[in-house]
């Protein structure tokens, strides 16, 4: 099934549609949750009201979510949806699919030149230091500088250099690292909206013990901010450079104010039955599959690295990607990126895995050596099926009608989310495949080109749809290498 | 040694000075610092015979954060709960600029703030720190429990007194937190905790306006308070809090002259083990063994090793300047075994190594060798690198980006069996390279005999035979001659008696002590102090000056 014989059959969702979504119950959600067998169980007492953050406007948040890959597609798959893609077959209408160059990563070795290169498009400082934002943290700089930002996702090995695992860039080129264990995920992102109970509270405590050190917790935090907003205002004792120091670690605690304490406004422990309350419901902490050393920054190459069945492998990143779900759904997150595998794909996946009418043992060394260096393509193919297939896991849960926005559409039709990878076949720099999906009206979808075009030119057209000035590239010198207006709606 | 590398030296020594590839702070070119050699702010070579010191430029005021072990030694000293797993989630320190508590390389993420509520948290839990909330002598609901809690838990945890507005805001803290009746003690807990958090605790803070406009001439420098100063002191000293006897010098004004200073770095001193942790610091960041890798599993006893010779050096009261060429190691049986000495027994153990010439001093140890040879570039380019820095305070710039083809061409063209001195000697050759190399690469030769990690070898992995005999370059001496020395003993007598070597190791440990890099603007102080060390003055002898000097008790009021 090629793109460009896809029929758009997108439509506006009628008003009967966004009320039949809306008023899905919280109880069908729960059940719901059940019945797809999606691995993260949920609170049925805890819920938010109303959205966390707090969006302008329509009530729809903007948020920029990337999705990291490693390795790469061979252009020929590119073009359509009989291959690794068919697991987008279901997103073809809100996607558009593009090959970019990134011949501007030329630090460091294989792996290692296009890692901090990927999202960003300036050229890198350093192997480990990005030459500028990556496209999510650039968006929110422009829009809220802070607004929550999450980095997870799974890979059990590094390789020649940090960035192989890192693909969030903050303005300076500073990495923000991945987290990689699901209940870290969790903590960051729900621990605070369910506050842990004080020490003194007993383990039977109601819910009203629960809410008291919520807003105990939250009083102490506005104490905290109080004091920074102090130094940095007409009556601090501080000169200029003192109080920068101490606006960035306020700008620091306001972005992750939400982990830190609850808001008063949001939290509503009833839960109850406004069906916004169900788009909320909070998950319980999920445990851990041991599945490898989690806490283990890097592993060796090739037989060295942890061999995982990929039931196992797929199982937490479908954790990973189910919080994700919530955290978007909840606007407990806006930016950031959710990776499957790092650059190099050095997990030695096992097991059987069959798709597209074929079959393939995992060989059990890493992907890496086997497809790219060992260059069978055969296997290539399956591995990227089961990547793309994840992916496309992490689409439909945010495609959810069940948990739409406020303006009636899914979380998927109204973020923007940017699927990229490091290479094209074996380690080429050229036809990089990248997709954007949903956007919220900002972008076309429904289309592949085969424009040649540079990493930058897309991003900046992502970015022009932000409404930000398209200048990624002129900081490191990266020339522009063709159009992607084709992407702007 | 063939006459022309060294010819290659001398013809490039003009396009050396071109490239700004021989900069110290206070010596014949200033490196990358604004102040430009031979520009109006050259504060010139201190070597130079008539050299007269510049006028002291006081430190610019900058907030700092507690480092994580220095948050972990002030909540253990001042409340009696050390923080446990959650500190484990505060970022580790990375030295940036040289040290880890230096403010100007300190970033601050939300990996920090996290790290800081977890540890507010957990440390404020813990059922032993109700003590330490008891301090004000009462724990009754009364509002003037309150008070007195806040007042005096304040007064710890900020290290000064409160001021009325954060009386205010804390007591307010505590009456909303006492209205969800839940008692005295969560109440009062819930005001450390946000204390904890708050920049008064987080941060070394100053009164950084007080005074501006006032004065006479001197109006943009200011003396800080006794408080400010207690601080100053403790993280100086102890890489803590200062304790109660420190805060109540700083109430009753002693710390506003030197004497009374004086007294209270004496009383300080003779708490070894707490000043032993600036030691280990000093020694872990200057010689950059944080960083180590540790595949071979050594890189503990590595560290340890290196931080028992200097603490060892340091509690003897040894001169400072012996540090580089004191005839002693300490190393566990691993690391004597590297050296092809007969292990003394477990864990690290003092060796005399007098008898042994090429051996010992603080550049001599394996950890501090395997520190420097830690960077790209063969072991020659780090170790040189690492020593103009670390030991000469030069400041080698980055090589020029349109050599870059020429530098891969040059390494694609070495024989692979070629010794490190083969290509340090072919290098220089090349005028383009010798004009910076042949500023700090001899400094390295001295280390030939020693392997990455720090172990003796008679020969390298191609079978070459070492040989560990060069030159300081003649930027660093006074009179423009290189000084050949023919070996690592000969070189480390040569770099404990340099003067700039010492006015190096002088300025690190201010930078240290004071959580600042030190530029052009306080070279004359760096001078003075070094003077005031003196042959034999020690470590202590060194804080003892500092810590009364201008350098160390006035800052600059920002315009």
């Amino acid at each position: 099934m090629a793109f460009w014989t896809t029929k758009k059959t997108k439509t506006a969702r009628s008003a009967e549609t966004r009320k039949a979504a809306r008023a899905v119950s919280r109880r069908r959600f729960l059940r719901g949750a059940g019945t797809v067998a999606i691995a993260l169980p949920f609170l049925e007492e805890l819920s938010l009201a109303g959205r966390a953050y707090g969006a302008p406007g329509d009530g729809v948040p903007d948020r920029v979510v990337t999705c990291f890959f490693g390795l790469g597609l061979d252009p020929s798959w590119q073009r359509d949806f009989d291959g690794p893609l068919a697991p987008y077959a279901p997103f073809a209408d809100d996607g558009a699919f593009f090959s970019v160059n990134v011949g501007q990563g030329d630090e460091g070795g294989a792996h290692c030149n296009t890692s901090t290169v990927v999202f960003v498009g300036e050229r890198q400082r350093s192997v480990n230091v990005a030459g500028g934002p990556s496209i999510d943290q650039k968006i929110r700089a422009a829009l809220d500088p802070t607004a929550p930002t999450l980095v997870s996702g799974l890979w059990w090995r590094r390789g020649a250099c940090d960035a192989q695992a890192l693909r969030v860039y903050n303005a300076d080129g500073s990495p923000r690292p991945p987290v990689k264990r699901p209940s870290e995920v969790f903590d960051r992102v729900f621990g605070a909206v369910m506050p842990e109970p004080d020490p003194g509270t007993p383990p039977d405590a109601d819910l009203e013990a629960l809410r008291r050190e919520a807003r105990i917790q939250r009083s102490v935090l506005d104490t905290v901010l109080d004091e920074y907003r102090h130094y940095r205002g007409d009556r601090s004792p501080l000169g200029p450079a003192s109080k920068l120091k101490l606006e960035q670690h306020l700008s620091s605690i306001r972005e992750i104010e939400r982990q830190l304490a609850p808001s008063d406004e949001v939290i509503d422990m009833g839960g109850g039955d406004d069906p916004m309350a169900a788009g909320c419901a909070l998950p319980a902490r999920p445990s851990d599959p041991p599945i490898a050393d989690y806490d283990r920054f890097t592993y060796g190459t090739g037989g060295a690295a942890p061999s995982i069945d990929w039931r196992e492998f797929q199982q937490v990143y479908r954790l990973h990607a189910d919080l994700w779900a919530v955290a978007l759904r909840c606007d407990l997150v806006r930016f950031g990126n959710l990776m499957f595998e790092s650059a190099g794909g050095h997990t030695n996946l096992q097991g059987s895995y069959s798709a597209l009418g074929e079959s393939t043992d995992f060989p059990g060394d890493s992907q890496h050596d086997s497809y790219f260096h060992g260059n069978q393509p055969h296997h290539a193919r399956l591995y990227q099926h089961f990547a793309q297939s994840n992916i496309a896991y992490f689409l439909e849960q945010m495609d959810d009608p069940a948990f739409p926005d406020a303006n009636g559409e899914t979380v998927l039709k109204n973020a923007t989310v940017v699927v990229g990878t490091e290479y094209g076949w074996n380690h080429s720099k050229e036809n990089v495949f990248h997709a954007v999906f949903g956007g919220g009206g900002r972008f076309r979808s429904g289309f592949h080109t085969d424009r040649r075009m540079n990493a930058i030119d897309l991003y900046n057209a992502i970015a022009a749809g932000y409404g930000l000035s398209p200048d990624i590239g002129e900081a490191s010198g990266v020339a522009s290498e063709g159009d992607a207006s084709v992407l702007l709606a | 040694m063939d006459s022309s590398p060294r010819l290659a030296v001398l013809l490039a020594a003009l396009l050396g000075v071109a490239l700004g590839c021989t900069g110290t702070i206070g010596g014949p070119g200033a490196g990358d610092d604004p102040e430009r050699p031979g520009g109006p702010g050259d504060p010139g070579d201190p070597d130079d015979p008539g050299w007269e010191a510049p006028e002291l430029r006081p430190l610019d005021p900058l907030a700092r954060r507690l480092t994580r072990e220095e948050l972990a030694h002030t909540l253990a000293d001042v409340t009696g709960v050390a923080p446990g797993a959650a500190l484990e989630e505060v970022p580790v320190d990375r030295p940036l600029e040289g040290f880890v508590n230096i403010g100007s390389g300190q970033t601050v993420l939300p990996d920090h703030v996290r790290g800081y509520h977890a540890v507010a948290r957990e440390v404020t839990a813990d059922p032993a720190f109700v003590g330490f909330l008891e301090v004000a002598g009462c724990a009754d609901p009364s509002e003037a429990c309150a008070r007195d809690t806040v007042r005096e838990v304040g007064r710890r945890l900020f290290r000064r007194p409160l001021d009325a507005r954060e009386q205010a805001a804390f007591e307010a803290l505590f009456a909303a937190v006492a209205a969800e009746e839940v008692g005295w003690e969560r109440a009062a807990r819930a005001v450390a905790e946000a204390m904890l958090q708050s920049p008064g605790f987080l941060y070394l803070l100053q009164d950084e306006l007080a005074g501006r406009g006032d004065g006479d001439g001197d109006a943009n420098v200011r003396t800080l308070g006794g408080y400010e100063m207690a601080s100053r002191l403790s993280y100086a000293l102890w890489a803590s809090a200062p304790d109660e006897a420190l805060l109540d010098a700083a109430e009753a004004g002693e710390l506003d002259e030197p004497a009374g200073i004086a007294a209270q770095v004496e009383r300080m001193l003779e708490d070894e083990a707490k000043v032993a942790r600036v030691t280990e610091r000093f020694v872990v960041d200057w010689a950059r063994l944080a960083s180590l890798p540790d595949e071979d599993g050594r890189k503990g006893e590595l560290m340890a090793s290196a931080v028992a010779f200097y603490d060892d050096h340091a509690r003897r009261g040894a001169p400072l300047y012996g540090l580089f060429d004191a005839e002693r190691a300490f190393l566990t049986p691993a690391l004597a075994e590297a050296w092809g000495l007969e292990p003394a027994g477990e864990g690290v153990r003092a060796y005399d190594l007098s008898g042994l010439d090429g051996r010992g001093g603080l550049l001599g140890q394996p950890g501090v060798i395997a520190g420097m040879t830690n960077a790209d570039g063969g072991a020659i380019v780090a170790r040189g690198l690492f020593l103009q820095h670390q030991v000469f305070c030069g400041s080698p710039p980055d090589p020029p980006a349109s050599l870059q083809d020429e530098i891969d061409a040059f390494a694609a063209a070495l024989p692979e069996t070629a010794s490190d001195r083969e290509v340090f000697e072919r290098r220089l050759m090349r005028a383009e390279c010798a004009a910076c190399h042949a500023q700090f690469d001899p400094l390295a030769l001295a280390f030939e005999r020693y392997d990455f990690r720090g172990a003796f070898r008679e020969e390298d992995e191609h079978g070459n035979a070492l040989d560990d005999r060069g030159w300081l370059p003649a930027s660093l001496d006074a009179d423009g001659a290189e000084v050949a020395y023919a070996g690592l003993g000969e070189y480390l007598g040569l770099v404990a008696a340099h003067p700039r070597a010492r006015r190096c190791l002088v300025q690190r440990h201010a930078e240290q002590a004071l959580g600042a890099t030190l530029e052009s603007g306080q070279i004359g102080a760096v001078v003075e102090l070094a003077e005031a060390v003196g042959e034999e003055g020690s470590r202590a002898d060194l804080l003892r000056a500092l810590a009364t000097h201008d350098l160390f008790r006035t800052q600059r009021v920002p315009e």
